[in-house]
C-alpha cells in the first residue's frame, strides 16, 4: 500500500523504514523514549498535555481525546479498560492497517501513555478479523514488548501492570461503533448500546472504559516527545496536527497520504495522487468515508480540509477516507453499492435502521435497474429525515445522510434512469460504470 | 425523595430514580412502546417510546424508557416531532410485516394494529415484495412461531433468559434478515414458555392451545385465580360462549408478578369436559338421576335422618367427611359446621402428588387452599401417596368426599373403597363418582365465587367466569344445614364470609367482604 | 442446558488449541468474553463452525447454546458450512466497484463455475462477495487463504485460480 506525506510527516515517519516494526528498529529510531518523561509526570499532567495538543479521535467521530480521557471517574474501585478500535470498517478507510503493519510499536507506546494517564491496567486491541497480516505484525510487536518488560507486570519498574490483549473481530462493521465493539468484546453480538451511560463511565464488563482509534493513540508518542503545543501548532484552528487520509477511487495513485489540516481539499488530493485517473474530469468527492455526504467537483475545489470547514459544507472529515468519482462514475450505482453496504451491516436492533437501510437500498437499486419512478426519488428524500437521530447508534444516520446528499446534488442522474426509454442492458465494463450510458447524462 | 419535572407543560412530582415512561403512565399519559415491559425492564431498541426533551438548545428526541427523571426535566410527549417519530417507527415496522391480520390470533389485541390506528394512519408507501421468513414454525409443545410477523423487540429472548432462566430463544442473523429461532433441532421447553406469547406484542409467537380458537373480540374476561398449586397466580379467565378458551396471568406484585406457569394456565380443559351433570342416586346397583331436592333428601337418609322435617341431635350413623384442599373457604367453613352439627369427623386432605417447586412461581403443594384449611382450624391429612394410615381410623359407615376432582390418588381411592356408603360431591367424573351411592355435581374453580388462601397467607378470590349450570357446593351444604336446624339459609356468599370473619379467630378483622382483584394479605399468616 | 447434540458432540479442541484456550481464559474477566476467541480456535482447527462445535464452546464457557449460536450467526466470518479448499472473498463495496470488481466477479464465476454463496461440486472453491476489506488503495482485491490479493487484474486472477486448480501455491502468483 502506497504511503506518502504531503508536507509534514508525523504518523507515517517510520512506514518506509523496513525494520521499524521490530522493537530494535523502533528503538533505534527513538521509539519508546517518551516513557522516561511519561513516568516522571503525574497522570493528570499527561491528560492536560493531550488536551493541549487538541488531538481529536481519528476513527470518525473526531471527539477530543484528552476530554474523553477526563470523563473517566478518578476514584472508582472498578478496574479501568482501554479498547483500541482497530476494526477499520468504514468503506474507503485503510490507514490504521499501515500502523499495525509498519509501526506497531508506536501504537504500543501510545497504549502505554494512555494507560498511564488514565490508570488503566488492560488494553484490548479489537482488530477486524480480516486483517491477517496486520494482526500477525502487531501480535509480534506485543510479544517483543512483553519480552522487553515494556508490557506486563511492573512495566519499566514503575510498579504498574499494563496488559495488551489482541482480540479478533469476525466480520461486522457495527463493531467499529464504540459500544458495538464493547458488546462484541464481551462475547455477544455487536449491537450498540444506548448512550448515556457513556463508555467512560460504564463500558466493557461494566467498568470505565476508554475507546480510542489506532491512529489517535499512535500520535501520542510524538505529542509526549514534542509537547502538546507543538502538535497544536500544526494544522489549523480546532483541527490540530496531521491525519492519515486514505485516498482511493478514480485517481492515478491511490494510497495513504498524510497532511496537516487546513489544506485545500482538492489541491491535497491532486498533489498526493496525481489527480483524476487517465486525465478524466472530476465529478465528485466523498471526503470522509461512505457515511459522509458527497461533494460536487466545485465544492471539493472550494473547501478546506478540516473538521469545521467540512462540517460547514454539510459533510465531515470522518475516518479520513477520501473517494474520488470521475465523469464516468455513475452516482446512482455508487449510492446503490453504499446502501447495500449499510443494509448488510445494520445490526437489526432498531426498526428505523434495519428497515430503513434495506428500503433505501431497494429503492436505489430499482432506480438503477431502470424500473424506478419519479416518486421513488422523492421517497428516498423523505425517508432520510426519519432515520436521523432516531436510533440507538448512528449507522442509520450514516446511511441516510449520504443518500440525501447524492439525490440532492445529482438528482439529474437519478431522473435520467427514471426517464430513460429502456434500462441499460449491456454489461458494465471495467471501471464499474457504463461509459456510453453515462455520456448521455 | 422526588424530583420536579414538567410533562407537556404540566408540573409533575416524580419519584427519584423512576423511568420517565413509568412516570408518564402514572400521570395518565400512555407512551407507546414495544420492547419495554415493566417486568423485563427497558431495552431501548424499538424507538417507539421517543419523546421530545426540551432544553435551551432546543428539542431533542430520545427514548423515554431509558430516561431516568432528573430535576428540571422538560418533556413534550405529543409534540409534532415526537408524533412524527412514532408514525415513522410504525411505518418501518409495517414495511415487511405480512398482511396476516385475517388469520392471525393477535388480531384485536395486537400492539402493531392498535398503534397504527393511534399513531400512524397513513397509507402505505411500501411497494416492494415483502421480506419472506418462516411461517408456522413448530417451536415445541406449547408454541408456534411466525417469523415474518416478529418486530424483533427481543422481549421473548429477554424473558426466557432473565426471568425464566431458560435461555431457549435467540435472534439469529442481523439487519432486516434477523429472525427469532430456537436452537436448531431444539424446542422451547421452558415451563414458563407461554409468557412469551403474552409478551409478544404481535402474533409472531402464538400458543398452540389457543391458535385459531376464536377471534379475540368475542372473548369475555373474568378476573380470578389459578388453582393448580398453592400460589394462586392471578389469572384472567377468558370465555367465549360459555367455554373457557384461554387463561392469562394478571399482574400482582405480591403473588406472581406479571407471569404464570404453563401448567397452571393450561389447566382449564377439564372445566369444559368430563363433568358430573346431574345428581345420581345408586340403589340396588341402579343409578338414577335425581333433582337437587331429591339428592338432599337422600343425603339425610344416608345419614340416618328422616327424609323430611326437622331432625334432632347428631346423626344416628357415624360419618367421616373429607374435603379436598381444593375446596373454598366458604365450603370448608360450612362443612365444618355440618360436621359439628351431625357429629361427623371432618378432615381436609391433600391428595395430589407434589409437583415441582421451581423457586419461581410453582409450589410443590398442588392444592390452592391447604393454608385456608389450616387457618380455619381444620386438621389436614396426607392422602398423596399409596397409603394413609390415618384413613383406617376414620368412620367407615358413611364417608363424604368433597371436591377431589380428576386425579384420584391410591390413598383417596382406598378412602372410598372402605366406605359402606359413599357420598361424593365433585365437579368431575372419576373412579370416586363411579363408585358413589350418591353423587352430587359440584363446580370447578372457574364457575364459582369463593375464597382461597395461598401458601403465603393471602386471601384471593375465585370469580365465576362460566355460568355454572349446577348449584354451588356451598349453597347445597347450607341447604342441608338449614334442613337440619330449621335455621335460616344464608342469603349470599357474602353472608358466609361475614360469618367466617366473626367466628374464626384467624380471620378476625380481615376484610373478606372486600377481597378485590388482588387479594388481601392476612397479617401473620404467612407460612415458611 | 445441554442440548442433545452436545451429549454426542464430536468436536473437541486438539492439544494445541486446548493450551491456547486455557491461556485465553486467563486474559478475560468473564467466560462469555472468550466466546469469540474460542470460535476462532474452532475455525483454525476445522475451518468452519459446526453445530456441535457451538455446543462445545457453550459448554466449555458455561453459556447457553443459543447465546453462542446467536453470536455465530451475527458475524460473517464464522462460516457455518464447510468452505471449499480455496474460499474466495471478493470485496464489492464502493471503490472496488468503481475499479472493476463486477467484472472480476463474472470472471470468477466463469472460471470456477460458481456464483456468490456457492461451493463447487469438486469442493475446490467456494465464493462469497464481502463488504469493504480495508484495502481500497489497492482495489480491486480479494481475500483468500488468510491473505489479501490486491491490485487484481483479469490476468492475475486467472493465474491465481489456475494455481489453485493445479495445486500450486496461489500466493506465488500474487505479483504484477
Amino acid at each position: 500500500m502506497r504511503y506518502e506525506a504531503v508536507g509534514k510527516k508525523l504518523i507515517g515517519e517510520r512506514f518506509d523504514v523496513p525494520d521499524a516494526y521490530t522493537r530494535a528498529g523502533y528503538e533505534r529510531d527513538g521509539g519508546y523514549r517518551s516513557l522516561d518523561k511519561l513516568f516522571a509526570m503525574k497522570p493528570e499532567e499527561v491528560i492536560e498535555e493531550v488536551k493541549r495538543s487538541g488531538l481529536r479521535g481519528r476513527g470518525g467521530a473526531g471527539f477530543p481525546a484528552g476530554m474523553k480521557w477526563s470523563f473517566v471517574p478518578k476514584s472508582t474501585d472498578k478496574p479501568k479498560y482501554l479498547c483500541v478500535n482497530a476494526d477499520e470498517g468504514e468503506p474507503g478507510t485503510f490507514k490504521d492497517r499501515l500502523i499495525l503493519e509498519h509501526d506497531p510499536h508506536a501504537l504500543i507506546e501510545g497504549i502505554i501513555i494512555c494507560c498511564y494517564a488514565v490508570g488503566i491496567g488492560t488494553a484490548y486491541v479489537y482488530v477486524r478479523g480480516e486483517y491477517d497480516h496486520p494482526i500477525a505484525r502487531f501480535q509480534g510487536a506485543v510479544d517483543e514488548a512483553y519480552a522487553a518488560g515494556l508490557l506486563g507486570k511492573n512495566v519499566r519498574g514503575t510498579g504498574r501492570d499494563i496488559d495488551v490483549v489482541v482480540h479478533k473481530g469476525a466480520g461486522a462493521y457495527i463493531c467499529g461503533e464504540e459500544t458495538g465493539l464493547i458488546e462484541s468484546l464481551e462475547g455477544k453480538k455487536g449491537q450498540p448500546r444506548p448512550k448515556p451511560p457513556f463508555p467512560a463511565v460504564v463500558g466493557v464488563f461494566g467498568c470505565p472504559t476508554v475507546v480510542n482509534n489506532v491512529e489517535t493513540l499512535a500520535a501520542l508518542p510524538w505529542i509526549m516527545n514534542n509537547g502538546g503545543d507543538a502538535y497544536a501548532a500544526l494544522g489549523t484552528g480546532k483541527s490540530t496536527g496531521t491525519m492519515l487520509f486514505s485516498i482511493s477511487g478514480m485517481v492515478e495513485r491511490p494510497g495513504v497520504y498524510e497532511t496537516e489540516f487546513g489544506v485545500n481539499l482538492w489541491d491535497f488530493i491532486e498533489k498526493a495522487t496525481g489527480g483524476v485517473k487517465d486525465g478524466k474530469k472530476l465529478k465528485a468527492v466523498i471526503p470522509g468515508g461512505s457515511s459522509a455526504p458527497i461533494l460536487t467537483a466545485d465544492e471539493a475545489r472550494a473547501v478546506t480540509l478540516d473538521y469545521e470547514s467540512l462540517a460547514a459544507a454539510g459533510t465531515m472529515v470522518g475516518s479520513g477516507a477520501i473517494m474520488v468519482l470521475d465523469e464516468d462514475t455513475c452516482v446512482v450505482k455508487a449510492l446503490e453499492v453504499i446502501m447495500r453496504f449499510y443494509a448488510h451491516e445494520s445490526c437489526g436492533q432498531c426498526p428505523p435502521c434495519r428497515e430503513g437501510t434495506y428500503w433505501l437500498y431497494r429503492l436505489v437499486k430499482r432506480i438503477r435497474e431502470g424500473k424506478g419512478r419519479l416518486e421513488d426519488i422523492d421517497l428516498i428524500v423523505s425517508i432520510c429525515p426519519d432515520m436521523l437521530g432516531r436510533t440507538v447508534c448512528v449507522l442509520a444516520d450514516a446511511a441516510a445522510m449520504p443518500a440525501a446528499s447524492y439525490v440532492k446534488k445529482f438528482r439529474h442522474e437519478f431522473e435520467a434512469y427514471v426517464n430513460a426509454e429502456q434500462p441499460p442492458e449491456r454489461e458494465i465494463p471495467i471501471g464499474g460504470i457504463d461509459a456510453e450510458w453515462a455520456s448521455r447524462l | 425523595m422526588s424530583v420536579k419535572i414538567t410533562i407537556n407543560g404540566m408540573p409533575v412530582e416524580a419519584p427519584e430514580g423512576a423511568l420517565l415512561i413509568d412516570v408518564c403512565r402514572d400521570n395518565g399519559i400512555d407512551i407507546p412502546h414495544f420492547c419495554y415491559h415493566p417486568g423485563l425492564g427497558p431495552d431501548g431498541n424499538c424507538r417507539m417510546c421517543q419523546v421530545e426533551f426540551v432544553s435551551e438548545r432546543g428539542g431533542r428526541l430520545a427514548v423515554s424508557c431509558k430516561a431516568v427523571v432528573a430535576e428540571g426535566m422538560q418533556v413534550l410527549t405529543h409534540s409534532e416531532s415526537a408524533k412524527r417519530a412514532r408514525a415513522s417507527v410504525e411505518e418501518m415496522l409495517l414495511l415487511n410485516h405480512p398482511l396476516d391480520c385475517p388469520i392471525c390470533d393477535k388480531a384485536g389485541e395486537c400492539t402493531l394494529q392498535n398503534y397504527y390506528m393511534e399513531h400512524d394512519l397513513q397509507p402505505s408507501r411500501q411497494n416492494f415484495t415483502r421480506v419472506k421468513k418462516g411461517k408456522a414454525i413448530d417451536l415445541g409443545p406449547t408454541m408456534v412461531l411466525d417469523q415474518e410477523r416478529c418486530v424483533l423487540c427481543d422481549r421473548c429472548v429477554r424473558f426466557l433468559r432473565d426471568v425464566a432462566g431458560d435461555e431457549q430463544l435467540y435472534i439469529a442473523g442481523r439487519g432486516h434478515d434477523a429472525f427469532i429461532s430456537a436452537f436448531p433441532g431444539q424446542e422451547v421447553t421452558s415451563a414458563y414458555s407461554l409468557n412469551t406469547v403474552d409478551l409478544c406484542p404481535v402474533g409472531a409467537l402464538t400458543s398452540k392451545d389457543f391458535r385459531f380458537a376464536t377471534p379475540t373480540w368475542y372473548i369475555r374476561n373474568t378476573d380470578s385465580v389459578c388453582t393448580t398449586c398453592a400460589r394462586g397466580c392471578n389469572m384472567q379467565i377468558q370465555v367465549m360462549e360459555e367455554r373457557i378458551v384461554r387463561m392469562r396471568p394478571r399482574h400482582n406484585p405480591e403473588v406472581n408478578g406479571y407471569w404464570a406457569c404453563d401448567e397452571g394456565r393450561l389447566d382449564y380443559k377439564f372445566v369444559n369436559e368430563g363433568r358430573v351433570e346431574q345428581p345420581l342416586v345408586r340403589r340396588e346397583g341402579r343409578a338414577l338421576e335425581a333433582s337437587f331436592e331429591e339428592a338432599l333428601a337422600e343425603w339425610r337418609r344416608i345419614l340416618g335422618y328422616a327424609p323430611a322435617g326437622r331432625a334432632e341431635g347428631p346423626a344416628p350413623v357415624e360419618a367421616a367427611m373429607i374435603a379436598s384442599a381444593h375446596a373454598t373457604l366458604e365450603e370448608l367453613y360450612l362443612l365444618k359446621k355440618l360436621a359439628a352439627r351431625t357429629g361427623a369427623s371432618f378432615h381436609v386432605a391433600r391428595h395430589l402428588q407434589d409437583g415441582e417447586d421451581d423457586r419461581l412461581l410453582r409450589r410443590a403443594d398442588r392444592h390452592p387452599n391447604a393454608r385456608g384449611a389450616e387457618l380455619l382450624g381444620l386438621p389436614v391429612i396426607d392422602l398423596r401417596g399409596e397409603h394413609a394410615p390415618e384413613v383406617s381410623s376414620l368412620a367407615s359407615a358413611v364417608r363424604v368426599l368433597v371436591g377431589f376432582h380428576r386425579r384420584v390418588s391410591p390413598a383417596a381411592t382406598a378412602l372410598a373403597a372402605n366406605a359402606a356408603k359413599l357420598i361424593v360431591i365433585d365437579a368431575c367424573q372419576s373412579a370416586l363418582t363411579e363408585r358413589a351411592d350418591l353423587v352430587i355435581p359440584g363446580l370447578t374453580f372457574a364457575e364459582k365465587d369463593g375464597l382461597v388462601v395461598n401458601f403465603g397467607g393471602r386471601v384471593q378470590r375465585l370469580k365465576s367466569a362460566v355460568r355454572g349450570r349446577r348449584e354451588s357446593e356451598w349453597r347445597l351444604i347450607d341447604a342441608l344445614l338449614a334442613s337440619l336446624d330449621a335455621g335460616a339459609r344464608a342469603a349470599s356468599v357474602a353472608q358466609v364470609r361475614a360469618e367466617i370473619v366473626e367466628q374464626v379467630p384467624a380471620f378476625s378483622g380481615a376484610s373478606l367482604a372486600d377481597v378485590g382483584r388482588h387479594g388481601v394479605q392476612l397479617a401473620g399468616a404467612a407460612v415458611s | 442446558m445441554e442440548t442433545a447434540a452436545a451429549q454426542k458432540s464430536t468436536f473437541a479442541f486438539n492439544a494445541e488449541n486446548e493450551a491456547k484456550f486455557q491461556a485465553l481464559v486467563g486474559k478475560y474477566p468473564t467466560k462469555q468474553a472468550v466466546v469469540l476467541p474460542a470460535l476462532w480456535l474452532v475455525i483454525e482447527q476445522q475451518g468452519w463452525v459446526s453445530t456441535d462445535a457451538m455446543d462445545y464452546v457453550a459448554r466449555r464457557l458455561e453459556q447457553a447454546p443459543v447465546a453462542v449460536y446467536a453470536v455465530v450467526e451475527f458475524y460473517t466470518m464464522f462460516l457455518t458450512s464447510p468452505p471449499g479448499r480455496h474460499h474466495i472473498q471478493l470485496c464489492h463495496t464502493l471503490t472496488c466497484t468503481m475499479r472493476g470488481c463486477e467484472d472480476l466477479q463474472a470472471q470468477i464465476t466463469e472460471e470456477t463455475g460458481i456464483g456468490p454463496g456457492e461451493k463447487s461440486e469438486d469442493g475446490l472453491f467456494s465464493f462469497e462477495t464481502v463488504e469493504c476489506l480495508g484495502s481500497c488503495g489497492t482495489a480491486p482485491m480479494m481475500r483468500m487463504g488468510n491473505r489479501y490479493y490486491e491490485n487484481l487484474t483479469r490476468e492475475k486472477l486467472a493465474r491465481v485460480i489456475r494455481a489453485c486448480r493445479e495445486e500450486r501455491d496461489p500466493a506465488a502468483e500474487d505479483h504484477d
